[in-house]
């Protein structure tokens, strides 16, 4: 269960949704107020508890480590052959969505091109659509 | 399309998939998929499988359909 929270493409959503909520606001409120600092602690209680929850993870299972420090996302399961091949299969369809999906956020861009916050809206949807991709094929080896 | 008796066989030797993953150095979460034809094994992890069950590669997987 920790594995799967810690190795979902879901909870890479809240890291990113995390970090454009606090560009955001931060770009917004004029004054650092309440809404800024909640968002602030929350994300850092959200980032302690998750890197908390791996070491634990790793102390618990010595045989299955979660590598900290790798340049691999952790979402990325590659133990035999079965795993490479739906990571494969993830990673082609990620792959055909951003061949798609850049030229179309450029003429986005292009379009609200007034909107300076919309960069950022832009990218988070770009980086959800990643992740609901990687998500729906990934969720094979667990049926 | 990929035919097998994974699952078939695996009940009769009383394995789990977790059982026949370790044997055959494969995750319970491929095993599954093999049996599901999902996935199609590579040479040797299907070899590997067969012989996990003492009987010949084609006892275990064949082609149908003529794919």
């Amino acid at each position: 269960m920790i594995e799967r929270f810690l190795r979902s493409p879901f909870t890479m959503c809240i890291f990113l949704i995390g970090l454009a909520l606090i560009y955001t606001t931060n770009m917004l409120l004029e004054q650092r107020d309440d809404l800024f600092l909640f968002l602030y602690i929350s994300y850092a209680v959200f980032v302690i508890t998750y890197f908390g929850l791996m070491i634990y993870y790793n102390y618990k299972t010595p045989h299955r480590k979660i590598r900290i420090f790798t340049l691999i996302p952790y979402e990325l399961k590659e133990e035999d052959e079965g795993h490479q091949y739906i990571t494969y299969r993830a990673c082609r369809k990620v792959y055909i969505y951003y061949y798609f999906a850049i030229p179309a956020a450029i003429i986005f861009l292009v379009i609200f091109n007034g909107n300076h916050l919309f960069p950022v809206f832009l990218l988070t949807v770009l980086g959800l659509g990643q992740y609901c991709i990687f998500w729906s094929e990934i969720k094979k080896l667990h049926h | 399309m990929l035919q097998n008796r994974v699952k078939e066989l695996r009940a009769r030797h009383n394995y789990t998939q977790s059982d026949l993953g370790k044997a055959v150095g494969a995750t319970r979460q491929t095993i599954g998929m093999i049996e599901k034809g999902d996935y199609a094994p590579s040479v040797l992890l299907a070899l590997r499988i067969a012989q996990a069950f003492d009987t010949k590669l084609e006892e275990v997987f064949w082609i149908e359909g003529g794919e």
